[in-house]
């Protein structure tokens, strides 16, 4: 256990180290104060004896990481926790996908559960004979301007109660009203007023997306350090300057969270409104599988869904790393 | 260098019949009550009082960061009216961007004043190197000690060159060896450049041992009490004037001048 905390802890100190290192000329971080030699006498003075200020600032327990000595003893116990992280998680994913395989035909009907072979083999059919691509294209297409639009109105709509006063104040109720909506029974509403094509499916992605990014920039906005934005003020900044250095860089973090649950939300937003009226995309090839009773093909729709969903959570994640490596 | 002027020359910063009130609930309160106070240009006037005097407050006032009820604050004769351009306050926290590095952040006023991107990586350099800091221009303050941000706070307000300095408790949360270093540096690099400075604390030996003149506030509602020139010939050296007879003489009368005010019987009845 305690060599496992000291690996997660060696691993945050090695990303701060790569990322960080601006210039050869620079010193390496972890001999922030550690090695007086390596950032001259006056930096490493006052390195050392207000590190003794650490413990009595409570706010700064995380200001040692910097100084955390990284050798090849670190490097060793990330390596092994990296393989026992990704090792075990690609584990439970095959113990599953094993049971699955196991049960079907043996303790449940196959043709209720399909299997995880005949999945794999539709999903080679899907891709192989091309069948895959107009409804990818189409799913694909809705999610993405769904979810850069409803991000972009979810920030406006936030921004603007936020920054509205008395008269957001009026209207932050009622957005929080439209928000407890159940949309999935707006869906039919959507394609009665919008048809079965590409605008009834970006609107109720929209629905979907729009109140996690506004609820997150609102919240967000209301969390930034005042004393930040005095300092700003104090500095003279115009309003522009202060989004610029404080609001919008205090928003990051809330953002990429409101996205990565939009990522999710979008997705079945779309499947929702394909399954209720379309005539292509993901949701309409599970409906058209599970009308005809052809389970495999559910699963091999569900699968693809999935594996979206995980590209571009990870994808978010990656723009997580990299906006937010100051922390 | 800088020798506190006399009380014929005009005043650099002048407090007026300052008050505040704020609604708390059903009441209003009182926070400042009719602050007067004069600050010669080169000065360093420490603030000393009980916590909760509004010492923060005025010093927010005075920044613009806070509007008064009623009364005047002047730079140079000059009334002023909302952040005034020569003023510069120092967070009691050190209200450092955390996204941005130990360079960005000196830089900030420098890019919000407008000054071209090569002149201000010219001179964040130097500031850097004024408070000691060299080689950690890329570190992020999440990086830095407690001590080490304060060095950054301080760095960015000699960055914004302002004629009054505001400190607000700067050095308050810093551990005592910290503590001296920095103000032990800081004192030196003020006796350099000789600005106005306003510091407040509610440490009387840190008070003595930096300022030209120390003011002692009033519980709530504050108002300044009593002053006390500090006669300590500059350049000062800490560890000396903490044991010379004048700096224990002194301590002793603003300590006494001080003591009466953390008594309740004195807080309370609106003196």
């Amino acid at each position: 256990m305690p060599s496992f905390t000291r690996a997660a802890r060696g691993l945050s100190g090695r990303r701060e180290a790569t990322s960080r290192a601006p210039s050869p000329g620079a010193p390496g971080p972890d001999a922030a104060g550690r090695t007086p030699s390596a950032t001259g006498p006056t930096a490493a003075g006052h390195g050392r004896d207000d590190r003794a200020g650490v413990s009595a600032d409570r706010a700064d327990t995380s200001a040692d990481r910097a100084d955390l000595p990284y050798d090849e003893a670190d490097r060793r116990a990330d390596r092994r926790h990296r393989v026992i992280l990704y090792g075990g998680r690609v584990l439970v994913g095959l113990l599953t996908l094993a049971l699955w395989q196991l049960a079907s035909g043996r303790w449940v009907r196959a043709f209720f559960i399909s299997s995880p072979t005949a999945v794999g083999g539709r999903l080679v059919d899907l891709v192989t004979t091309g069948e895959l691509w107009p409804h990818l294209t189409v799913t694909m297409e809705e999610f993405a301007v769904g979810i850069a639009a409803g991000t972009a109105l979810g920030v406006a709509l936030g921004l603007a109660i936020v920054y509205s006063g008395i008269v957001g104040q009026w209207f932050h109720p009622y957005v929080m009203a439209l928000y407890s909506l159940p949309r999935v029974a707006l869906a039919p509403l959507f394609i009665v007023w919008f048809g079965i094509g590409l605008a009834s499916k970006i609107t109720m992605i929209i629905t979907m997306v729009v109140f996690v990014v506004f609820y997150n920039v609102h919240e967000g906005v209301r969390s930034i350090d005042p004393d930040l934005l005095d300092m700003a003020r104090g500095h003279r900044a115009t309003r522009r300057q202060t989004l610029r250095w404080v609001v919008f860089p205090a928003l990051t973090p809330w953002l990429l969270t409101g996205l990565r649950l939009a990522v999710g939300l979008a997705l079945i937003g779309a499947v929702i409104a394909e399954i209720v009226g379309s005539s292509a995309g993901l949701g309409y090839y599970i409906k058209t599988s599970s009308n005809l009773l052809d389970i495999t093909g559910v699963f091999a729709g569900l699968a693809v869904i999935t594996t979206i969903a995980m590209i571009f959570d990870f994808l978010v994640g990656r723009l997580e790393r990299r906006l937010l490596r100051y922390r | 260098m800088s020798t506190a002027t006399g009380t014929t020359a005009p005043p650099k910063l002048s407090v007026r019949d300052l008050r505040l009130s704020y609604r708390s609930g059903r009441r209003r309160n009182l926070a400042l009550r009719d602050v007067n106070l004069d600050v010669a240009d080169g000065e360093f006037l420490a603030l000393v009082g009980p916590s909760g005097c509004g010492k923060s407050t005025l010093l927010k006032i005075v920044s613009g960061l806070v509007a008064a009820t009623a009364g005047t604050v002047a730079i140079d004769g000059q009334p002023t009216r909302g952040t005034p351009e020569r003023v510069g306050l120092l967070f009691q926290n050190d209200a450092l961007l955390p996204w941005r590095t130990v360079e960005d952040n000196i830089r900030f006023p420098l890019a919000i004043g407008g000054t071209p991107l090569p002149e201000q990586r010219e001179r964040v350099k130097r500031l850097i190197s004024a408070v000691g800091l060299d080689g950690f221009g890329a570190y992020y303050p999440r990086q830095l000690s407690g001590g080490m941000r304060k060095r950054v706070a301080l760095a960015r307000i000699l960055a914004a060159d302002p004629d009054v300095f505001l400190m607000d408790e700067p050095f308050g949360p810093l551990d005592a060896q910290t503590r001296a270093r920095i103000s032990a540096d800081f004192l030196a690099l003020w006796e350099q450049v000789g600005k106005t400075v306003v510091f407040v604390t509610h440490d009387v030996d840190e008070a003595i041992l930096l300022a030209d003149r120390v003011a002692v506030m009033t519980a709530g509602p504050g108002r300044v009490k009593e002053e006390f020139q500090v006669d300590i010939p500059r350049p000062r050296s800490i560890d000396d004037v903490r044991f010379s007879a004048p700096f224990r003489e002194l301590r002793h009368r603003i300590s006494q001048s001080l003591r009466t005010e953390f008594e309740p019987t004195d807080a309370g009845d609106g003196r």
